[in-house]
Formats: C-alpha cells, structure tokens, sequence
C-alpha cells in the first residue's frame, strides 16, 4: 500500500482548554465509554424498551418551529441594527488574471460610501482555507476564479455600495485558463498554484487485483460523470459584525463551525481570538455549503476598519459564482464479479475538479476512495485518486461529501453486474456487505455494529420490492392516454461515517446550568441548520434530566457562551453532540442529587430524578429543582464532553471512519418516451440510524434527502463556459419543486449504535446518496439505457432513445 | 431605499392621458411580475412607472354574441378558474394553469404576458390560434389588430409608447371545436416553456378542418405553422395521421440551442407535444 501525502495539517486546534468555568466536567472517551455504558445501551435500546422512554423516540415538535414559523427567530439575513453600514465586494471581472492595479479613488469619493478596502488593508496572512490556508481574503495580485474578491466596500446603503463597485478600477492582465481537470495533471500544464495543480492524490492497493480480475467471471467497466452542484439553500450567506470600545469584534453570522471561524478570523486579520466572539446558532441551510467561510473574515474586516455595525449578504448570484459547490468527478470503476456473486476485484480511478482553492477537496477525495466500494467487501482493490486546481469556480463540501459521487458509481456497477450474472440486484448486495468484525473497502475495520444487512434486508420483503413486476406493468401503459410511458423500478444502497475520521480532533461538548425557576439552560456550541438537531439534543436533556422539553432553554453557538463542539457536518451532530449531551445530563443529576441530598437528609444514591423533582425511592421526600436552584449560592453547571472513538491505523487525513450509518432506497419511477420527462413516482427508503431520537427529524432528513437527490439526478448543474458561470439565478438552476415530489415513505430499521446516546448513530448524508444512482437503475429498468453522467435530462433520454432505435 | 416615481390612475382616461404626456419616459405596470425581473436584471433605472393596476374596468372576462372578450388586467389565476374561458377557450385556460406558480398567477395579467413580447409567453400561442384580436387604446382613438401582427420581435412590438393594450378577444370555441396547449419546461411547472404547441381545429368526427397551429420558444417570437395546419386540413386524425404532422411541424419549428434546452429537442418535441395532445384529445372526444 502507498500513500502519497500532499497535505499541510494546519487543522483548527481544539478549543476545549480552559477547562470548564466552573461547575463539573464527565468526559469520555471511547475505551472508558464502552467500560462503562455499552451494556446499558445494549440493553435498553431494544425495540421492546423504547416505550419506556418519555422523549427519545417521539415525535416531538421542534423547539425551533414556532419562532421560524412567527418570524421571531432571527436568521443572520434578518439582522440590521442602527447606524449600520453595507459591505459589497467586488468579484474578479476574470476566471483567470494577474492584477496589475487597483484604483479605489473614484469609489471613495462617491458620496455614501464610508470605505473602500483592498488586500493592502490586511494585516494577517489574508487567507483562509478549512485544510490549508490558500484562498486569498482579498486578492492581492492574482485571481484565479470569478468569485475572487478583490476590493471591499462599504457604504451607507446598499445601492451606494452597489453604485461605488462599478467605480473601482481594476487593471487587469487576463491569463491563459485552466478548465479541463485532465489537463491539470500534465506536467506541462498551466500552474495555478506554487506547488502545482494538485490538491491531494491518494494510491491504494488491497489484495492482488490481477489475480482478483483472473477469478471473475463477469468484468463490468464504466466511466461515471457528475456534475457541479450548488447547495440551493434558502438563506444566502449573510451576518452583521460590530466591535465595542473595548475592541472586542463580535460577527453574528451565517457557518457551520463558530470556534474555527475565529480562528479563521483572527488568522486572516491578525487580530486575536480571544477579542472575537462568534454567534451563529441558526443559519438559514448550509448542507455543507456553508463550511467554508463566506462572509465571516469580510465582515470582521469591514467592522474593524471602520468601527461601525456593518452588514454583508450576498445576492444568489454571488453566491452562484463565488461559494462552494459539489465536486464536479470523473469516477472510472473496473469491477469483477463471480458468477455466484462474490465481488472479487476492483479497480478505481477518480478525478475531482476542485476549483481555484483547496477548501476541502482533499478530504473529499478522501471520502471518495473510502466509499469506492459500497458498503460491500471487496478483498482485491486498486485506487488511484486526484483533486486538482483549475479555473472552475469552487467545489468543497456537500451533504454526502464525495460518498455521494463514490456511490453513484458503485450503484450502477452494482446492478449491471447482478443483470449479467442474473441475480437480483438486492441479493447481489446482500451477499456482498460488510458486518462487524470485516476488514473493508482500503483496508479498514469494521469495529462497530452497522446495519446495512438490516436496511437491506427489510427494502426486500418491502411490498414494492415484492410486488415490482405487476407495479412495473401498471404504470406501463402503451397505447392508453399517456402515450409511450414505461415505468422503471430501481434501488441503491450506501453507507458513510459519522464524524470527521482519523486524524482530526473530533469530540463535543455540552454545558447544562439550572436556573433560579428550575427550569435548565443547555448550551450547544453545534449549529441548527434547519437539520432538527437541536430538539434532538433537547430531548436526550429531557429524559436523563426528567423534565419536558419546553423547561429546557437551548443557548446554540456562540463562541463566549458554549463550549467548542466540532463542527455541524459529517453527519456527526446527533451522534457526538447527543452523547455529550447526554453525558452532561447524567453528570448534571448526580450533581442535583448531591445538593438534594442535603436538603431531605437521605444518601444521594437513594435518590430519583421525575418531573423536575428530585425525590426518594418511596417518594414521600421530595425538593423540585427550583428549591435546589434557590438554596445554591452559585449556579449549579455540569459539563459533558464526548470524543467519537477513532481507528487505529491511519490511512490518511480524516481515513478512516469507525461509526457507519446506512441506507437503502427503491424507486418507482415513469419515463414519457415521447418527450423524455422522468417522473419520480415514489421512494421507499430504509436508513439504519441507530435509534430514532425523533421521527418528524428522520422523516424530514429522508425526504429533503431524497428529493436533494432527485435534483443531482435529473435537474440541477452549474453551467460553467470558460470559467463564467451561466446560471446564477433560480429561474436557470433547476430544482425539484413541490409538482416533483414523489410520494416517499422512511421505514427506518434501528441498529442501536453502542457510543451514541441511546444507541443514536446519525442520518443527515446517507438520506440523499442512494437516490440518484437508483433513479439511473430505474431509468435502465424502464428503458433499457444506462446512463452515466449526470444530470439526466429529458434531452438526454430522447437522444439515447434515438441511439437505441437506430441500433435495432 | 430608491424612490421611484409611480402614477396610479384611478381611470383608463387618466392613464392614457399620462401617456400621452409622458410618452417615452414612462413604462407601464401591470402584475408586475415581468418587470421586476428585468429591472433587477439588468440593473437598470425603470425610469418613472405608470401603475395600471387600480383600473378596475380593465378586469373582466366577458362573452357577447360569439367573442369572448378578456380586459387586460384579468390574471392567470382568474382566466385559469374562469367557466367562460373553460368552455369558450380551452386551451388558454390550460395555458393560464401553466404559468408560474400560485403567486405569480394571482399577480401576472393576460396583456402584461402579450405585451412583453417573448418568444416563450404561455398564453400567446393559444391567443394566436383562437384568432385573437388586441385593441389598443390612446387619447386620441382605439385601433384593433390580429395578435399575429403585435409582436415583431423578443421584446418589441407594433404598440406605440403612448398606447395601451386593454383588452383581448376571441371568437369563442364552439362545440364542434377541439383545442389544447401543450408545452415543456425544465420541471413541471414554474419553469420557462422550452417548446409549447398551441393546436385548435373543427373536428366532425374524426374529420379535421380549419386547423389552426402555433409554437412558442421555437423562433424569436411565436410562429404559427402552417404547413402542417394545411397538411392537416380535411384529413381524419389516426395515429398515423398524427406521426406524420409531427414530422412536418418539427420542420416548421425554428428552434436554437440555449442554457435550457437543445435545437433538435425543441424542434422534435413541437412533433411529440402534437402528437401528444392530439392523444389527450381523441381519447376523451365523443365519436
Ligand atoms: C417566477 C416567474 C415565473 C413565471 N412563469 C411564467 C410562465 O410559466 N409562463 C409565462 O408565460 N410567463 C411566466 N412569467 C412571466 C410573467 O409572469 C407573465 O408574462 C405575466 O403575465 C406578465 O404580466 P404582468 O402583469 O406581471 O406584466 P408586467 O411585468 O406588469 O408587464 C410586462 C410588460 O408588459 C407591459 N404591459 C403590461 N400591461 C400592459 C398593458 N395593459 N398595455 C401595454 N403594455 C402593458 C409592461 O410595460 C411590460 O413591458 C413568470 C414570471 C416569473 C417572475
């Protein structure tokens, strides 16, 4: 096995140290975890025990629904505060350029205008990047995409601002482009970076792939295309920054991850952490998108600069051009099967197109290769993969996070092998998966329950599954009204970890305090992103502590407030930030119990905890929380902290995962073969996430995922011509509305997961992964064609329809 | 915040005179809904607005001696609802459904979609084919033209800057008449038509006469097609029948390759859209 490393590790250092500000700390690790607690997760998490749970389990309404439904939630966008200002940025006029000069002098002078900022305004290293710093704040002499920023302004109002950016003149010397990924693994290819165009490469090789292909009896071998996608969220990045007298800088925005947009910040800038104070615990959607910074360091500079409150928020085209997307990829998978079904060999050869800076193309590659077989064994493999650097707008996270590209793939190659050997393609699956115990995919151990036989075993006794021929022949309806329609029936299955992988600190951290009322304020460093998860967390408080959701007040991320968390990516909230949770809860009780027994004169371990009330086991001595909250001189604070247990072996950054969620999907669908539109019927989906915290959130998660899916299928691409974005508004970016929405049944199967609270693994990638490679199943299923690049659109079927009819 | 300067005239009278007055320098509002996006778009100052949309004489759907008549301020919603345009005017009513979504069709009227004047406006092709006339009034007198004669380009037509379209009318659809409009988007609904075939004929029978057939997204501004109108002039539908006039409209289509859809799809589509219509049609028509 080789690997070869192209990383600079400059990962965000954790933020847990100083130990908490009073009050009691449990932390746990993994080891001292399954001493402990596996047993009585084990035990309780049977089907059998979850009515006796008060809130885990049930349908809760989300804490947040009322105040986003009234409008009294605030999101970063609805921020505005008197006497603030607007920022602007002017965007590179080319994909490619060298700056010969920038003149800000007629942009000042435009009355409104308060200032006009450049990289030379910049006292920090003016950059930023998640993996390494690369991405200019403002850009200095070069611009390597259209969504550089080059100058700042700000104004009085938005138009001045707006007004002021045609103002600035930029002298620029447009350089030859680098849009073909291909051509940026040539030796003699344009550089667009110092070390060269590629991010990060990675080479594996598992078992002895010749003599692997040398025992198949069917060899399949295709090459997969996927298109650039954009993360669509409803809210544009956007927040509001101001600095007091004291020079603390407190930005309230938009993000995934608070305590490393600091760090971000004060990197940048040059200005210290411990002088910034981030808030962001609701953002309006990210689904990765918003990982990276987006306006979090140009906030933080305007304000400093010009000490006034000032507000940034982009318009959809500046998002369009200038934020991440989902990677566009080339995938090549050579795979060779038995013809009793045993996958013997693999051979992988994948090419990511980054964009102009590294953001998180690495580890995307990463999970790319980690994916690259399904959740299946496969005992002989070669991969060989490549991120690289080109003038293509930008490509970083996204829900799925390159397991979404890794399967798509898979999938395909997973149904035509079981069509050439004749087996169904279920069983193909299910022979193949992985269990606890196995060593997989680049040589990883599966040390923790997984549940992907489950999840497929129940998608093959579902009623669509079983009855498929006759719904098949219903929905094919020949010569009758709707002329032409075959109905196709399709399914895929995928896996992903849960957390950030090996190499990257990845714990959580949560802070509960009693209030004077008894009522309990939790404190969550995590961000609500419109997953649910804050009711989650909410109700894994509720049932340790005994007390109703409502007596729970949630204080979400701020960087002064609650402890540093991780990241609210990697499908990793529910799981690491619930066990926290979870392991404050208990830690919290014991506390209570500690102060109750001073006050009914009994042994704390002869106490209970019900209904806000700590009482006896005969129940006669009870003192409610409020009476405990009165007789303490300081509050009462515990702390819980959980770091998500890591592999052994490191096989590069954030390789490999330890904890897996699941998921299979069967989809009905119709072609119209006269126009070529697609018709998503209905989605039966199987997702193992452990125990189900809330079924409204799963239920949620699955059919955002499902039609998320269906658009990375059928409709949505960025169109990038030479470096320009040619879509960049809503009416030319295509999503699935309402009118697509299938009917879509989750029947979760709940493989309890031994570290998560309550045996809760998570959910938030896999709902989307297996939609878009069984939509292209179904599409061979119903026509015959199998497609391989993405989007799948009408025109595309009737040109493939036409091919078809010629050949015969 | 920008001021604009807005006129609301309470009467037809008064807005005409301000045209009159202002000429050029004004634009006329209706839903509004085409002029935002283009005022937004192009980042252009829409100079001063005269807001038509209080002239509530201009809002009606009325059918006397045979014409069905539609003032300009009626919407999608009320046209797509209306029984009158359900049963005098099919097709227009499928039309109407197809536009937008629910807050587009309770704001977008019926002459702001005819005059903007795009190649892909969903309700023009049906217009052309029941044979729509446009009455455009000014302070100094009316004149009536055939909606074939209105546009003359994206965005430009015959319609002099101090006139106003106030209402459209048809000869309503008999019994004997079979109508439909079809079209594609990039999604079902709140999508620009890629293709759409408007289609209205005389029908004994199975027996077709005095077709009528226009496209909309397939040329610079809606087209009729004739040729395939007189291939099917006389002929009894059949299946066959119909194969062949899709061959012929996909001829008369003149359709381009853009950021959502492709010549050859376009201009095969505006076959199967026919052919699929004809299907909609003969399936549910008595005989
Ligand atoms: C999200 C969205 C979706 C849409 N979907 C569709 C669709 O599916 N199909 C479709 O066809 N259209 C669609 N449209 C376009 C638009 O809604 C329609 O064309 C609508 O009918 C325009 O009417 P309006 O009253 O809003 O026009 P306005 O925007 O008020 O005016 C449009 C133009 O007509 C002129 N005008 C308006 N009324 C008169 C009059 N009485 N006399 C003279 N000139 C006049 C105006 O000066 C302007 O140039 C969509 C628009 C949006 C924003």
């Amino acid at each position: 096995m080789t690997t070869i490393f192209s990383l600079i590790v400059t990962m965000v250092p954790p933020h847990l140290n100083p130990p908490p500000q009073g009050g009691r700390r449990i932390e746990r690790t993994y080891e001292e975890w399954k001493r402990t607690e596996v047993e009585s997760v084990r035990s309780k998490a049977k089907a059998a025990d979850m009515a006796a749970y008060k809130y885990i389990g049930k349908r809760i309404t989300r804490i947040d629904a009322r105040p986003k439904v009234d409008g009294s939630l605030k999101y970063p966008s609805d921020l505005y505060v008197k006497g603030m200002i607007w920022g602007r940025v002017l965007r590179a006029k080319y994909p490619h350029a060298l700056i010969r000069a920038i003149d800000t002098s007629a942009a000042e002078k435009l009355p409104g205008v308060v200032m006009v900022l450049t990289h030379k305004d910049i006292k920090g290293i003016n950059r930023f990047g998640i993996e390494r710093q690369d991405q200019p704040v403002l850009c200095e002499d070069r611009v390597r995409y259209v969504g550089d920023a080059v100058a700042l302004v700000g104004a009085e109002t938005k138009e001045v601002a707006e007004k002021a950016l045609e103002l600035i003149k930029v002298d620029y010397e447009p350089l030859p482009l680098l849009i073909d990924p291909r051509e940026a693994l040539k030796e003699d290819s344009i550089k667009l970076h110092e070390k060269g165009n590629i991010v990060h490469e990675l080479h594996f090789t598992r078992g002895d792939i010749g003599s692997g292909f040398a025992g198949a009896d069917v060899i399949v071998e295709n090459t997969y295309t996927m298109q650039m996608m954009d993360h669509a969220f409803l809210e544009t990045e956007a927040g509001l920054a101001s600095v007091d007298k004291d020079g603390l800088l407190t930005v309230q925005s938009c993000g995934q991850y608070a305590f490393r947009d600091v760090t971000q910040i004060a990197r940048a800038l040059n200005y210290p952490e411990e002088q910034i104070r981030m808030i962001e615990p609701y953002t309006g959607g990210a689904f990765g998108g918003k990982d990276e910074i987006t306006v979090q360091i140009l906030l933080a500079l305007l304000a400093l600069k010009t000490q006034r409150p000032c507000k940034i928020w982009f318009s959809r085209e500046e998002h369009f051009i200038s934020c991440t997307h989902r990677h566009p990829v080339e995938i090549r998978m050579k795979t060779g099967v038995t013809k009793e079904g045993k996958l013997v060999a693999h051979e992988v050869w994948v090419l990511q197109d980054g964009g102009a800076y590294a953001t998180l193309s690495g580890p995307v590659l990463c999970l790319v290769i980690e994916h690259c077989c399904g959740p299946y064994l496969i005992p002989n493999l070669k991969v060989d993969g490549w991120a690289v650097y080109t003038n293509n707008g930008m490509s970083g996270a996204f829900r799925g996070f390159g397991a979404t590209q890794a399967h798509l793939a898979m999938e395909s190659q997973m149904n035509i092998l079981a069509e050439r050997i004749g087996m169904d393609p279920l069983s193909l699956r299910a022979k193949n998966v992985i269990r606890r115990g196995d060593t997989f995919g680049i040589g990883e151990e599966m040390i923790m329950d997984f549940g992907v036989d489950q999840s497929l075993e129940k998608a093959m006794k579902h009623p669509v599954w079983t009855d498929r021929e006759r719904i098949k022949r219903e929905g094919s309806s020949g010569g009758r009204g709707d002329r032409g329609k075959k109905r196709g029936i399709g399914v895929a299955c995928c896996f992903q970890g849960s957390g950030l992988g090996k190499g990257l600190p990845d714990y959580a951290a949560t802070t509960l305090e009693l209030n004077k009322d008894g009522t309990v304020t939790l404190f969550q460093g995590t961000i609500e992103i419109g997953q649910g998860s804050y009711t989650g967390i909410t109700q894994i408080a509720a049932e340790i502590l005994d007390l109703p959701p409502e007596k729970i007040r949630f204080v979400g991320a701020d960087t002064k407030r609650t402890l540093d968390s991780g990241t609210t990516t990697a499908s990793r909230v529910i799981y690491a930030a619930g066990q926290a949770t979870l392991l404050a809860a208990k830690n919290f009780v014991e506390m209570l119990k500690g102060e109750a027994s001073k006050i009914v004169k009994s042994p704390p371990e002869t106490l209970l905890v019900e209904e806000g009330n700590v009482l006896n086991r005969s129940g006669r001595k009870t003192v409610s929380y409020r009476e405990i909250a009165s007789s303490l001189k300081e509050p009462l604070r515990a702390e819980g902290v959980f770091h998500i247990p890591v592999a052994d072996r490191e096989f590069s950054m954030g390789l490999p995962h330890t904890v897996f969620c699941s998921n299979t999907q069967i989809v009905v669908l119709d072609v119209d073969t006269l126009t070529g539109e697609v018709e998503v019927k209905k989605v039966i989906a199987v997702p193992d996430c452990g125990t189900v915290i809330n079924p409204i959130n799963v239920e949620g998660q699955s059919e955002g995922g499902i039609v998320m899916g269906m658009g990375y299928a059928l409709y949505e691409r960025n169109v990038i011509e030479n470096g320009y974005f040619k879509n960049t508004g809503l009416s030319t970016y295509i999503l699935p509305t309402s009118w697509e929405v299938p009917e879509i049944e989750t029947c979760a199967v709940e493989v309890p997961e031994e570290t998560g609270p309550f045996g809760a693994r998570s959910v938030a990638e896999v709902v989307t992964t297996p939609t878009a490679p069984a939509i292209l199943n179904a599409l061979y299923d119903a026509i015959g064609i199998r497609f391989t690049d993405l989007p799948v659109t009408p025109e595309k079927i009737i040109d493939a329809l036409e091919r078809k009819k010629k050949k015969q | 915040m920008k001021s604009i300067e807005t006129y609301s005239p309470r009467k037809l009278s008064e807005a005409l005179r301000i045209l009159s007055e202002r000429r050029e320098g004004i634009r006329v509002i209706a839903g509004a809904t085409d002029i935002i996006v283009q005022v937004l778009e192009r980042k252009k100052d829409p100079g001063a607005l005269l807001n038509i949309s209080y002239l509530d004489e201009l809002r009606f759907i009325r059918e006397d001696e045979g014409t069905v008549r539609i003032g300009a301020l009626t919407t999608h919603r009320e046209i797509e609802r209306s029984p009158i345009i359900k049963k005098r005017g099919k097709l227009l009513a499928e039309a109407a459904f197809i536009v937008g979504s629910p807050q587009i069709k309770n704001l977008g009227t019926i002459a702001g979609n005819v005059a903007n004047a795009s190649p892909v406006a969903d309700v023009v092709p049906p217009l052309m084919v029941l044979g729509s006339v446009l009455t455009l009034k000014s302070s100094s007198g009316e004149r009536r033209i055939p909606i074939g004669e209105f546009a003359t380009g994206p965005g430009a037509t015959v319609m002099r800057p101090d006139e106003l379209l106030i209402e459209i009318s048809f000869p309503a659809l008999r019994p004997d008449e079979i109508s439909f409009y079809e079209r594609l988007g990039q999604r079902r609904l709140l999508s620009i038509s890629k293709v759409g075939v408007a289609f209205r004929a005389r029908c004994a029978g199975k027996k077709l006469s005095d077709v009528s057939i226009a496209l909309g997204a397939v040329a610079p501004r809606v087209i009729t097609a004739p040729r395939t109108a007189a291939f099917l002039e006389g002929k009894e539908y059949s299946e066959e029948v119909a194969a062949e006039a899709a061959r012929i409209v996909e001829s008369e289509s003149k359709a381009i390759t853009d950021i959502r859809s492709t010549e050859s799809y376009r201009n095969r589509m505006a076959g199967a859209l026919l052919i699929r219509g004809f299907a909609r049609v003969f399936q549910s028509f008595p005989g």
